[in-house]
């Protein structure tokens, strides 16, 4: 998978799960892809590495804050399958750039 | 290439979809609120609290600090927890963050000289540290 392929990626996912939710980001699908798809590219460099783990979730909670993940757009029972959901594609595109 | 994206919308859409109507009741209105990402900025404190701890330890052990320097460090982490348990904007923008994120640095710094973290886990940690501090400082402004 390519950089450009994963930001598309990313960014239907994104703009899949917002739809469901009817909440807006404070940046655009796209942009959030970008960096998504930034932080994805440095966990690939260090998947097997000791506190792969951690880095995983700080970079979800990066891509949250990002996000703009406020409490008027989403509640908290949304905020945290959103955040699962991003913790997930984090994982999975590092792995997959990883190959 | 499709399968990232089908099967993620596939396992988190219709539990998303259900949680939307549930939780409505809970979605705040104060347009104050709109911009403050309190619950992004709750995630990660989970985390950065972490960090801050650690970098107390760490510098209670080198004597870099002395136990009072330690408890008044984790007085003010508490008070910090407390303010974004409750949504407190203005305890939040008062808290002494510029005191607590190089502790947390140093917490970070820890984790990899303790073998507990790699260089690369440990940007990813300061990725997180740096999203955090400014979302504190859009709670200040």
């Amino acid at each position: 998978m390519t950089s450009e392929e994963l930001k598309e990626e990313l960014k239907q996912l994104l703009e899949s799960a917002i739809k469901e939710t009817g909440g807006n980001l404070a940046v655009s699908s796209k942009e959030l892809a970008n960096y998504m798809s930034e932080r994805a590219a440095h966990l690939s460099t260090i998947v097997g590495q000791t506190g792969f783990h951690m880095a995983v979730i700080a970079e979800r909670d990066s891509v949250a804050l990002r996000a703009g993940l406020n409490a008027t757009n989403f509640g908290d029972g949304v905020t945290q399958r959103l955040v699962g959901l991003l913790q997930g594609a984090l994982a999975l595109a590092a792995k997959l750039l990883a190959v | 290439m499709n399968r990232l994206l089908m099967v993620l919308v596939f396992l988190f859409t219709p539990v998303m979809g259900t949680t939307l109507i549930v939780s409505c009741g809970g979605c705040v209105s104060n347009p104050a609120e709109e911009k403050i990402l309190l619950p992004a900025m709750r995630l990660a404190w989970t985390e950065v609290q972490k960090n801050v701890q650690t970098g107390i330890d760490a510098q209670l052990r080198d004597g870099a600090i002395t136990e009072e320097g330690a408890v008044s460090l984790r007085d003010l982490t508490g008070s910090l927890n407390i303010a974004l348990s409750k949504g407190d904007l203005e305890a939040i923008a008062a808290s002494p963050w510029e005191v607590l994120e190089p502790v947390a640095q140093e917490g970070i710094t820890e984790l990899v000289r303790s073998g507990q973290a790699s260089e690369g886990v440990a940007v990813s940690l300061r990725e997180r540290l740096k999203n955090f501090t400014e979302a504190i400082q859009e709670v200040r402004s």
